[in-house]
């Protein structure tokens, strides 16, 4: 199904690009389809994927020697001058 | 109190609802009317002015072609055409309306009101009542009730005491010798109903919504009462003379990540109900004549916050001075022929 739907989303894209008077029968057809399937996408939850996605940001590269060099040790405390405490 | 006007009457021309040379509107729809009833002030914005906002043309034309869309299927299918056949017509009719249409989408009107919501909710709404037990009325021509446009005329019309309006009584001789006043123009009610149906062994007036609201009985409380739904029934009960009781809410709630919902409300008036209304009727048309020759239209600031915010509220909230240069900048001034008029043809 995915692939129908690639395929099927592909095809209204190109419709969309099209003039008015360029618009043709089997198009029709096809947006037809389109919503009627858009629709059992949204029924089974999937409305939000369709929204534009936004492109993750890359991760950044660990070489192994810098996840072996880092360290293990518990962090410090905080130290006093780092801390406001009001005293009552 | 009332008299009908031949549907073939109605012409495609059409002429001020204003009586001429001045305010008084002589011809009321449902529209021009409950703008009146909510605030005086909003009405004169809207009806004398022609200020709209900048987004409505979005929800008028979205409206619009959701309504001609379904008239059209609706046509169709009472000729007997096969419902995928009008399906395909209506969408095809549908596209070729408005495939260059491209509002704003970063508006929250055209994120919601757009090409592709259009097309999306007019297929649900043709799916979700495949087998729809309300049934297109047909008129005793045969053909279908639907997209009846009507007018009524009054049997009483703006007041004749005044200099502006120019006495407007014609006193009639009858062959008794009996003499009858009766108004040079009288008062019109005009619209138009989307849909008359049999449902359940009973006829309906139904009326088509689209809403980004949630269709629970919170929204359908507020057709009850309801100047729009008590006109309408009125229309349905005199244009096709039969014993019509109430009106069918048909809504459609547009859903960007959710299937689109569909919904039907029912709301009912009495004989005394709809008398009632055109009692009151009487006098607020008085009180919207005495207004217009005063040329002076109180704000009521009890509605201001309905429906989420009136949408003249933040000029209202300004000084009297400025809210000409805030309308201006906020607001576009229709052409006399673009503004709301009840004359105008569908």
């Amino acid at each position: 199904m995915p692939n129908d739907l690639d395929t099927l989303m592909s095809r209204i894209a190109t419709i969309n690009a099209k003039s008015a008077q360029e618009v043709n029968d089997e198009d029709i057809t096809a947006l037809i389809t389109y919503y009627r399937h858009l629709r059992s996408i949204k029924s089974s939850g999937g409305g939000r994927a369709l929204r534009p996605k936004s492109t993750p940001a890359p991760a950044n590269k660990l070489s192994l020697d810098t996840i072996l060099s880092l360290s293990v040790t518990k962090p410090k405390a905080p130290t006093s001058t780092n801390t406001i405490v009001r005293r009552i | 109190m009332i008299n009908t006007i031949d549907e073939r009457a109605l012409t495609t021309i059409s002429q001020s609802p204003f009586l001429p040379r001045t305010k008084i509107q002589f011809a009321w729809d449902s529209t021009s009317l409950g703008l009146f009833k909510e605030c005086p002030r909003k009405y004169q914005y809207t009806m004398i002015d022609g200020w709209a906002p900048r987004e409505e043309s979005i929800h008028l034309r979205f409206g619009g072609e959701y309504h001609a869309a379904l008239e059209h299927f609706d046509k169709e299918m009472a000729l007997g055409i096969d419902r995928e056949a009008a399906i395909f017509h209506t969408i095809l009719k549908l596209v070729s309306n408005i495939w260059d249409w491209n509002p704003d989408r970063e508006t929250k009107a055209g994120h919601y009101k757009n090409r592709d919501t259009l097309v999306s909710l007019v297929v649900d709404y043709l799916d979700h009542f495949n087998s729809d037990p309300a049934q297109t009325y047909l008129k005793s021509d045969g053909t279908p009730a639907v997209e009846l446009s009507f007018r009524f005329e009054l049997d009483w019309g703006p007041n004749n005491d005044t200099e502006m309006v120019g006495g407007n009584i014609n006193v009639i001789e009858h062959e008794d010798g009996s003499l009858e006043e009766k108004p040079i123009q009288p008062y019109l009610l005009c619209g138009h109903l989307d849909r008359v149906v049999s449902f359940n062994d009973q006829l309906l007036v139904m009326d088509r919504k689209t809403t980004t609201t949630t269709l629970g009985p919170y929204y359908f409380s507020q057709y009850e009462p309801h100047n729009q739904m008590s006109l309408y029934i009125l229309a349905g009960r005199i244009i096709l003379n039969t014993p019509i009781r109430g009106a069918i809410i048909d809504a459609a709630q547009i859903k960007l990540e959710e299937p689109n919902a569909f919904a039907r409300g029912f709301t009912y008036r009495t004989e005394d109900q709809l008398n009632e209304w055109l009692i009151d009727l009487r006098t607020t048309l008085a009180i919207a004549e005495t207004y217009a020759i005063r040329d002076h239209w109180p704000m009521n600031d009890t509605a201001c916050n309905n429906y989420g915010g009136c949408r003249f509220r933040s000029i209202c909230s300004k000084s009297p001075s400025v809210r000409d240069k805030f309308l201006a900048a906020e607001f576009d001034k229709l052409d006399e022929d673009a503004r709301w008029n009840p004359l105008k043809p569908r």
